[in-house]
């Protein structure tokens, strides 16, 4: 009973916080009508199936953000670890450096490497009490070591063609990885809402030491929160490899930020506590749509990156619990 | 017996010490670059050890990367001049041009000679300076100029492109697009039909081509102001099952990129031969500080100027893989300015 008023006192009780409360959907809703007003190409079957192609790799790794951020940590290893994953699956699968040829198993492979750094982050942080924030921007720069130590710079090309389907095949229309993302997606949020790890997740995003004083393992979950982070970034890093057709310690650059990003635009305030697993896949949407929108407007790339930082700004001032913090620094 | 002892004892020391002398005394070589993590400076590096093997001072090769941070790399700069008392010289790819004037403060103060390549404010003067040798870069705008002109050939001189930018603000990005715009007023019936900054970047220029290709489906070929981008591009027309139908071109010839060519899936990118940047890079201060260039009678075109690339197409490709992909080509670390084109005022 504890646990639940942690972790619902956040919704307020006024109308206009009711409203608040899920301003990301109407978000998500009045850019998709005011594309498709501005742009005929906008509302098509075709751009439809390439927005959830390109939302799928950004998808995977959100959910593992989303996790980390209602928890109150953060996670800034994402590059790292999934372009060593990356640059880990382009050397089991064929490719032009050795003659390795684990085909499909090397994604299991990936999400157990990827798993590995996750438990090492989770560990170093919940033992040697080290800030998130810290702990994984090292891990982040140990993994881009070790891809530049393996493969000295050069990309590794992968001729694994039966491999390569898994990033660019499709079912149907569907694309491969946004099924795959879609998969992941229900399995964590039912982890989320129907476990009492995910509900353990989101009352230390809210109030760490009560909950600690009820006798939660908060170490536990904290590593396992990472661990499966992990475990989403080696997928990532295993597709993103399939997808390019090389592994590329440089790749993945820029998921940090748009992982963030998705979580923050969706409504998951980086304060933790707040938020839901769907909240980021909206985000994921807003964030991709915004993107392809702009294209197709032709909006001066000169401007791009701006009117993304002005929106993410708004709704960090929307999303915010500033009960947790009096003095902004 | 005794006197006799220590005569020939102090007379072997004098020999010894004379034969040290008569060798060449090894200098410290430095090499400041941004990374390893990307193949062209990772060639970048083999280069400038393979000079250092030529003259047998393998252990004086010191690899300086600054991953960019501008302050790593001044710092890194000082503390080699510590280590090495001065007696080393510098090849360095300054991390932004504005580091161009704080680091060659910073070695004229210790006496070292250097040379920096792409990056330098444009009002700075090496001539101005004693021990700043030469500033080396390569001409962007030919660059982007020649791949847009093969690009448009290749697609018959007519019909819908798109270009991917680099990093916006970025003195590479925006030299090698005033190339690829001054081509296409050559070429009044290739028509524009968008444009993005990719940052240099595969997944992002994926991302752009992705969704270009939503508005433009009948885009008929795609320039890249570099290779990695233009990887990019490759895969998103590959999953759209467009791959070798819309040509790209590239800048700085990666391997893929060379592949790539090789296949038919791309049409044209620039070598700027990172490796004999590597090694002229050092052998040119190097001379100056053993006297076999004299700096004061360097013209001023000699001490700012650009270099030879090679631009390579489905014609020269096959050429280009023997010579610099199976082998490594020769040479002549003495030929200092057998690449040189034209001083960079000029």
């Amino acid at each position: 009973m504890e646990i639940r008023t942690a972790v619902f006192s956040n919704k307020g009780q006024s109308w206009v916080n009711k409203i608040l409360a899920n301003p990301s959907l109407l978000a998500l809703f009045v850019l998709i009508i005011f594309f498709s007003f501005i742009n005929p190409h906008f509302f098509t079957l075709s751009n439809l199936f390439n927005i959830l192609d390109l939302a799928s790799l950004l998808i995977i790794t959100s959910l593992s953000l989303a996790f980390v951020l209602m928890m109150g940590s953060i996670d800034l290893s994402v590059e790292g670890v999934v372009g060593f994953c990356g640059v880990v699956a382009s050397l089991l699968v064929k490719n032009f450096s050795n003659s390795n040829n684990f085909g499909f198993f090397t994604l299991a492979i990936c999400g157990a490497v990827g798993a590995g750094f996750g438990l090492l982050s989770g560990f170093i942080l919940s033992r040697l009490k080290i800030p998130s924030f810290m702990v994984t921007l090292g891990i982040g720069y140990i993994t881009t070591g070790l891809g530049v130590l393996i493969t000295r710079g050069n990309p590794v090309v992968i001729t694994d063609w039966s491999f390569r389907q898994l990033s660019i095949g499709k079912f149907g229309f569907l694309p491969f990885p946004f099924i795959l993302a879609l998969g992941l997606f229900f399995i964590i949020w039912l982890m989320s809402e129907r476990t009492t790890f995910g509900r353990y997740v989101l009352a230390m995003g809210g109030d760490e030491t009560i909950v600690q004083d009820l006798g939660v393992p908060t170490s536990k979950i904290k590593t396992l929160v990472f661990m499966i982070g992990g475990l989403l970034y080696g997928i990532v890093g295993a597709l993103l490899t399939a997808r390019l057709g090389s592994g590329d310690i440089t790749a993945p650059l820029g998921f940090t930020f748009d992982s963030i990003g998705s979580c923050v635009l969706g409504g998951i305030a980086i304060t933790g506590g707040v938020g839901n697993i769907p909240r980021a896949l909206i985000g994921v949407f807003i964030l991709t749509i915004l993107r392809n929108g702009m294209v197709l407007m032709r909006v001066s790339p000169y401007v791009q990156q701006g009117i993304i930082g002005v929106i993410l700004i708004f709704t960090v001032a929307l999303t915010i619990d500033r009960k947790k913090i009096q003095i902004m620094k | 017996m005794k006197k006799l002892l220590s005569l020939i004892i102090i007379l072997g020391i004098a020999t010894l010490s004379f034969c040290a002398i008569a060798q060449e005394e090894p200098v410290y070589l430095g090499t400041a670059i941004r990374s390893l993590s990307n193949p062209y400076h990772a060639v970048w590096a083999d280069g400038a050890t393979a000079f250092a093997k030529s003259l047998g001072w393998d252990e004086y090769n010191v690899i300086q990367t600054c991953e960019g941070s501008s302050e790593k790399q001044l710092n890194d700069i000082k503390a080699l001049v510590a280590r090495s008392q001065g007696n080393v010289v510098f090849s360095i790819d300054p991390n932004q041009s504005t580091d161009a004037p704080a680091i060659a403060n910073e070695l004229e103060k210790s006496g070292v000679y250097f040379v920096t390549w792409w990056n330098k404010p444009d009002d700075v003067s090496v001539a101005d300076y004693k021990y700043w040798v030469c500033h080396i870069t390569f001409d962007n705008r030919a660059s982007g100029y020649n791949t847009a002109k093969a690009i448009f050939d290749a697609i018959g001189g007519s019909g819908k492109v798109f270009a991917l930018q680099g990093l916006l603000g970025n003195s590479a990005a925006i030299e090698r697009w005033e190339g690829f715009e001054k081509a296409l007023t050559e070429y009044p019936e290739i028509e524009l039909v968008g444009w993005q900054a990719a940052d240099w970047e595969k997944v992002k220029a994926y991302n752009h081509v992705s969704n270009a290709l939503i508005a433009n489906p009948d885009i008929k070929a795609v320039w890249c102001a570099n290779d990695s981008m233009a990887i990019g591009a490759l895969e998103a027309l590959r999953a759209r099952e467009l791959v070798g139908k819309v040509p790209v071109s590239g800048v700085d010839a990666i391997p893929e990129m060379i592949t790539a060519i090789k296949n038919g899936e791309a049409v044209a990118t620039v070598a700027s031969d990172a490796f004999w940047q590597g090694g002229m890079g050092l052998s040119i201060p190097l001379a100056v500080k053993q006297g076999k260039i004299k700096l004061e009678e360097l013209p001023e075109n000699k001490r700012e100027w650009i270099a030879q690339t090679i631009l390579i197409t489905q014609e020269n490709i096959d050429w280009y893989i023997k010579n610099y992909v199976e082998g490594t080509p020769v040479y002549d670390w003495n030929d200092y300015w057998g690449k040189w084109v034209r001083g960079i005022k000029e």
